[in-house]
C-alpha cells in the first residue's frame, strides 16, 4: 500500500491545504449541479481541472489508471439508457430482441459518467499534491472538530502497522492452506471451513488491535496525554497573497462556469 | 507488497457524480447529526481512552477488509466489519470507528466520493451499525437458552447490516434519479444478499474465535453499556422503513412516486424530485409485473457477470502478488 502523494514543488503543492479543500469542495458542488447534457459547461469544468493537474505535474497515466476505479459503479446508471420511451430501436436479428435506446436517458448517463470521472480526478489531484498530515492541518484550519482529526490521524498512523499484520496473516494462511499458486481456484477445505479460518483471522486481528490500543493508551498517558490533543509541531502554512489570488481566481472561474451554464440553459 | 483489497471497488461506496447535490446534502446533514451524538456518547463512556481505542480499531477494520476467502471460482467473500465492530465495541463507538474508516477511504483512496461521503457514512456507519445492533440484541434475547446464541445472532446481524445498507444505497440512487427503482433495488438487494452471507460467515468465525480466546471482550461490552434502546428502536425503524419501502418502490409501476403519493411524504418536493424519474418499463414486455421482475433478473445477471469477469481479470495480479511476497 502506498500513499498517492507525489513529491513536486509546484504552486499547487504549496497552496494552503485548507484553501485547496475549499476549492475542491466548491468544484465538486458546482460540477454536480450542472444540468445533464450541457456538454460545453462540462468541457469547461474539465479544462479547469486539467489546468491544475498539468500545473501540478501529475502523471497522466496515474490519473487514467486511478479513474478506472470509479467505473464499475457506472453500471448503476446504465439502465437510464434503456428506460422510458425509446428514441432508437436496435433489434438483434437472431434472438428476436428489441432494445429501445432512450435519448434523454443516454444524455443523462454520459453526463453522470463524465461527472464521476472528473470528481475522481479532482480527488486524486488533491491527494497527490497534499500529504496526509497537511490534509489534517487543512481540515483543522477549516474548523472541523479536533476529535475527528485526532482519530483520523491515529487511524492513518496505525493503518500501515495493521495492514502489515494482516498481510503476514494472509501469507501465513496461503502458505499453509488456502490456495495453490498454480490453481488458484483449488482451495483447501470446505467453504465453511474457509470462512471459519478467515473469521478466526479477523477475530485475532481485532483482539490484537484491541490489546495494542491498550498499550498505546498507556504509552500516551505516561507521556502526559490528558484527553485533549495538543497542537503538534508542523510546518505552518501561511496563506499569502498568492494563495489568496489562486483561491479567488479558481472560485470565480468555477462559479462563473456554472452561471454561464444556467444562462445558456 | 502491493495493495490487495484497497482498490477493489466495492459496490457500496458511491462515488461522486451519482447522487444529486440535494440528496448528498440531506444525507450529510443526517449523518453529521447522528455522528455528533455518537461522539458525545462515546466520549462520556471512554473518556480519554476514546482516541487511541477508536483510532486503532478503525485501522483494524480497514486492514480487516483485506481479508477474503474464495467462494466459488473467482468470487470471494469479504469482510466489511460494521457488525463485528458493533458486537465488540458497542453501537456508538462502532459508529465513530466506521466513520473514520469510510472517511479515510474517501479522502485518501478515492473509494467513494467526498460529496457522497454523507450518504456513504449513512449507509455504512449509521444503517450498518444500527441495524446490526438491533438484530443482534433481538436474537440474543430470544435465543437466550440456545447454545451458540451469539454466533447465530452475529450471523443474522452481519447479513442484515449488509442487506439493509444496500437497500439504503439503492434508494439514494433512485432518489437522485440515477437509477430506476425497479432495476437498482432488486439488483443491489440480490447481490448484497449474497455478499451478506460471506460477511455473516466471517463474523461468526470471528465471534467464535473471540469467545474461546477472550470471552471477556464479548461480555464486557453489554455489561458496560446495557441495552442502548435508542439504537435498537432506531435500527428496527430503519430496517422496517427500508424493507417496506424498497419492494413497494421497485414493484409498483410508479415506484417511489407512488409511495410518496400514498404516504404524503415530501409532497412539496415532489415536482423537483420525481420529474427526473420518468415512468419506466422494459421494452417489449407488456405486463408491468413481468417487466419489473425481468428487469430485476437482467440487472442481477449483469452485475453477476461483470463481477465474475472482473474477478477473472484480476487473477493474474493475484499470482504476481504471491510471487512478490
Amino acid at each position: 500500500m502506498r500513499e498517492l502523494y507525489i513529491e513536486e514543488n509546484t504552486p499547487v503543492h504549496q497552496l494552503h491545504p485548507g484553501l485547496k479543500l475549499i476549492i475542491f469542495v466548491v468544484y465538486l458542488i458546482f460540477l454536480n449541479l450542472t444540468v445533464p447534457g450541457d456538454w460545453l459547461v462540462l468541457i469547461l469544468f474539465f479544462l479547469i481541472l486539467w489546468f491544475l493537474i498539468i500545473w501540478a505535474k501529475i502523471p497522466v497515466s496515474l490519473l487514467a489508471k486511478r479513474s478506472l476505479f470509479a467505473l464499475p459503479f457506472v453500471l448503476a446508471a446504465a439502465p437510464l439508457v434503456f428506460q422510458g420511451l425509446p428514441f432508437w430501436r436496435i433489434s438483434i436479428p437472431l434472438m428476436n430482441i428489441r432494445i429501445g435506446i432512450n435519448m434523454e436517458g443516454t444524455i443523462k448517463f454520459f453526463s453522470i459518467l463524465i461527472k464521476a470521472v472528473l470528481s475522481v480526478q479532482a480527488a486524486i489531484l488533491i491527494t497527490a499534491t497534499t500529504r496526509f498530515p497537511d490534509l489534517i492541518y487543512g481540515m483543522k484550519s477549516l474548523k472541523i472538530p479536533t476529535i475527528f482529526l485526532t482519530i483520523f490521524s491515529l487511524t492513518w498512523r496505525f493503518l500501515f502497522v495493521l495492514v502489515g499484520e494482516t498481510q503476514r496473516m494472509i501469507h501465513a494462511r496461503d502458505s499453509r492452506s488456502s490456495t495453490l499458486m498454480l490453481k488458484p481456484e483449488k482451495t483447501g477445505g470446505k467453504i465453511f471451513w474457509r470462512a471459519k479460518v478467515v473469521g478466526g483471522m479477523a477475530g485475532s486481528l481485532f483482539i490484537r488491535a484491541f490489546e495494542r490500543s491498550d498499550r498505546i493508551y498507556q504509552a500516551m498517558i505516561s507521556r502526559g496525554y490528558d484527553g485533549n490533543s495538543h497542537p503538534s509541531i508542523m510546518t505552518p502554512f501561511t496563506s499569502g497573497k498568492r494563495d489568496l489570488m489562486i483561491l479567488v481566481c479558481f472560485l470565480s472561474l468555477i462559479i462563473m462556469t456554472w452561471v454561464f451554464g444556467v444562462y445558456r440553459g | 507488497m502491493q495493495n490487495i483489497g484497497f482498490f477493489s471497488p466495492q459496490i457500496m461506496h458511491i462515488p461522486d457524480g451519482f447522487l444529486s447535490v440535494v440528496v448528498s446534502a440531506l444525507f450529510w446533514l443526517t449523518s453529521l447529526i447522528i455522528l455528533y451524538f455518537a461522539v458525545k456518547n462515546t466520549q462520556k463512556r471512554l473518556n480519554d481512552r476514546l482516541v487511541p481505542l477508536m483510532g486503532v480499531m478503525a485501522a483494524a477494520i480497514f486492514a480487516g477488509q483485506m481479508l477474503n476467502f474464495t467462494v466459488i471460482g473467482g468470487t470471494s467473500g469479504h469482510l466489511l466489519g460494521a457488525a463485528l465492530a458493533t458486537i465488540i465495541l458497542g453501537p456508538w463507538p462502532a459508529v465513530v470507528v466506521m466513520t473514520s474508516v469510510v472517511s479515510i477511504q474517501a479522502l485518501i483512496f478515492q473509494d467513494g466520493g467526498v460529496l457522497a461521503l454523507g450518504a456513504n457514512l449513512f449507509n455504512m456507519a449509521v444503517v450498518g451499525v444500527f441495524v446490526s445492533y438491533a438484530v443482534y440484541r433481538f436474537f440474543i434475547t430470544i435465543l437466550k437458552k440456545v447454545k451458540y446464541s451469539n454466533a447465530i445472532a452475529g450471523f443474522l446481524a452481519a447479513w442484515a447490516s449488509i442487506f439493509i445498507a444496500s437497500l439504503s444505497c439503492a434508494l439514494q440512487l433512485t432518489l437522485s434519479g440515477t437509477s430506476p427503482a425497479n432495476i437498482v433495488i432488486p439488483a443491489m438487494a440480490g447481490i448484497h444478499a449474497l455478499i451478506g452471507l460471506g460477511e455473516g460467515m466471517i463474523t461468526v468465525g470471528a465471534i467464535l474465535f473471540i469467545q474461546s480466546v477472550r470471552k471477556d471482550l464479548l461480555i464486557a461490552e453489554t455489561a458496560r453499556s446495557g441495552d442502548q434502546k435508542v439504537i435498537i428502536v432506531g435500527g428496527l425503524i430503519i430496517s422496517a422503513i427500508l424493507a417496506i419501502l424498497s419492494p413497494l418502490a421497485s414493484s409498483h409501476p410508479d415506484g417511489l412516486e407512488w409511495v410518496a403519493e400514498k404516504s404524503g411524504f415530501m409532497s412539496s418536493a415532489k415536482d423537483a424530485f420525481y420529474s427526473i424519474i420518468p415512468d419506466y418499463s422494459l421494452p417489449g414486455v407488456q405486463n408491468e409485473n413481468l417487466a419489473t421482475i425481468s428487469a430485476g433478473i437482467i440487472g442481477l445477471l449483469l452485475v453477476f457477470l461483470i463481477s465474475f469477469g472482473w474477478a477473472r481479470l484480476k487473477k493474474p495480479s493475484k499470482k504476481d502478488m504471491i510471487s512478490e511476497g
